[in-house]
């Protein structure tokens, strides 16, 4: 009894979790769009890629696993990326050339704010990384970075989306769980959002995005299956220039498995977030302020 | 005076002091580990492991493989090769093969791999013909080594014309194949004696290196397994009733890690 009381009194008096169904959307909308103001972040980028190659006739199969890791530097300005750039060096023993591009989470690519196609888009996100003898070196000027949950999220129909939320113990605020189908069929898989609003407050500062389990892609004798999708953001409240709280990303993950022609490849970006400098000179953000905690 | 005005213009050129930067908030590291797709890629190359679902095919006689690190993998590809005649003269041959190859997942100096193959070639251009072939492999990787070896079993018929012909005949033989991976380099070698069944054909009337069998057959080959396309070239001499036919192919394949 002692426990369940300690447990209750966590939460806020008088919220009503179902009420405000739509200010936990905008909270989660919020957390999508990216930290208000202008913020440098330096933090390290950590790529793994991992892989079975079938056997063939001359050749026995074999099991790679690629590791990367490297420091970056990122100025991202009222949730739109301008820079990303970072070095990587391979781990011990690799010496071969990959291309990975590497997708933030949060926010958007400044392209798509200066009237590009989305075609444009795409292409002018693709960030080159050249192994070498000598380490990695990588440059993404002018937007190049990536942004993913918005493209993915966008490309199913929003319309359909159903929303609950519920109160947590285990995270200590309201958890607002997403579900945007795939397809248009009643029995279509679902990809689930999960945003969590600490004490129901003013911002959201987790996510974890869950895709179907296994997803099959294609119709003819060469199918790929999508395995184990998933992305997972964890921020930390900081104030502002301007005295505003944003929510900071301190940890973002994305990751996913491909199996393709006897081939299974999985692939996990990580990003951890070590510092957050506000922009020298920045005005402040223009991003509307967060809306009062719910009643 | 004259210091005085000295001063104020030397302020007004400067103008206001820059602000200094802001300072970096350290953000606390997050402590909470996060899952990863990377964490199921065992259970999902496991998943369908032989290739095919068995289950659906044969429900009632299908093994029990999921406790097994067994990997397999259907393939078709096309074919296409050359043949240099006896006499002067060569021709080109194009075709399919289709197959299945089935593999030990279990890490490891030694693995186990079998491999299921039938092809089927014609010539192209003035010759006439055809060929179907099959064969059954077995054998381990030990290290770098692959042994491969097994039944083999051909039918065919070739006319390329001014009285080079081979007619219809079926043989069974045995082969047996080694590859050495050398880094990224591949060297194959191979031998395979026939045994001609039923048909009109008389034995090899030639003989490159060494008569086994009533045709013979040596191969040999290298490779370069590079990303994302791994190619082999390969060289055979077969022994027949009209001399040795030398013939060539390459292969292609895509290899993603």
């Amino acid at each position: 009894m002692f426990f369940l009381s300690t447990a209750l009194a966590a939460r806020p008096p008088g919220l009503d979790v179902d009420a405000s169904l739509a200010t936990w959307e905008e909270r989660a909308k919020q957390l999508l769009a990216g930290p208000a103001g202008c913020w440098n972040l330096t933090g390290t980028v950590e790529l793994n890629a991992s892989g079975y190659v079938p056997a063939t006739r001359w050749t026995r199969p074999d099991r790679n696993d690629h590791h990367l890791s490297g420091p970056f530097t990122a100025r991202i300005e009222d949730g739109t990326w301008t820079t990303f750039d970072y070095v990587l060096t391979p781990s011990e023993g690799t010496d071969e050339t990959l291309e990975i591009p590497v997708w933030p989470l949060l926010g958007r690519a400044a392209a798509e704010g200066a009237g590009k196609t989305e075609a444009e888009v795409i292409e002018g996100e693709s960030i080159s990384l050249s192994f070498g003898s000598g380490g990695t070196s990588v440059s993404s000027q002018g937007g190049e970075a990536a942004n993913t949950m918005h493209r993915v999220l966008e490309a199913v129909d929003p319309s359909t989306a159903t929303a609950y939320a519920q109160w947590d113990d285990k995270v200590d605020g309201v958890a607002l769980y997403q579900d945007f189908p795939l397809s248009d069929g009643a029995r279509s898989d679902v990809i689930t959002m999960k945003t969590v609003i600490p004490q129901g407050g003013p911002a959201a500062t987790a996510l974890d995005v869950t895709f179907p389990g296994r997803v099959k892609v294609g119709d003819g004798p060469v199918r790929a299956t999508i395995f184990d999708a998933q992305g997972h953001v964890r921020t930390q409240l900081v104030t502002g220039p301007d005295g505003r709280q944003t929510a900071i990303p301190t940890l973002e993950s994305l990751s996913f498995g491909l199996g393709a022609l006897g081939f299974t490849v999985g692939y996990e970006q990580r990003i951890r977030y070590q510092a957050a400098t506000p922009c020298a000179g920045a005005s402040p953000g223009t991003a509307p302020p967060p809306a009062p905690p719910a009643p | 005076m004259t210091t005085f005005w000295f001063t104020v213009a030397s302020a007004a050129d400067d103008g206001p002091a820059p602000a200094p930067d802001p300072a970096p908030i350290e953000l606390a590291p997050a402590e909470e580990e996060l899952p990863s797709a990377l964490d199921g890629l065992d259970q999902a190359h496991t998943e369908t492991p032989t290739g095919i679902d068995l289950e659906d095919v044969l429900p009632d006689w299908a093994p029990d493989t999921s406790k097994q690190r067994l990997r397999g993998q259907l393939f078709a590809r096309p074919v296409l090769g050359g043949v240099v005649l006896p006499e002067d003269g060569w021709g080109l041959r194009v075709g399919g093969a289709l197959g299945h190859r089935m593999w030990t997942m279990k890490p490891g100096a030694v693995s186990f791999g079998t491999e299921e193959r039938v092809s089927l070639t014609a010539p192209i251009g003035g010759a006439k013909g055809y060929a179907a072939d099959a064969s059954i492999l077995v054998g381990p990787w030990l290290g770098p080594v692959g042994l491969r070896v097994g039944p083999v079993a051909r039918l065919d018929r070739w006319n390329w014309g001014d009285g080079v012909v081979l007619d219809d005949a079926l043989g069974v033989g045995v082969l047996g194949d080694v590859s050495v991976v050398l880094g990224k380099a591949v060297v194959t070698a191979g031998v395979s004696p026939t045994w001609l069944l039923t048909g009109d054909r008389g034995p090899a009337s030639d003989v490159f290196l060494l008569g086994l069998g009533d045709e013979t057959s040596w191969r040999g080959g290298v490779g370069w397994i590079g990303r994302p396309l791994q190619w082999s070239l390969d060289l055979e001499a077969r022994d027949t009733a009209v001399g040795t036919l030398w013939s060539g192919g390459l292969a292609l394949q895509l290899r993603f890690l």
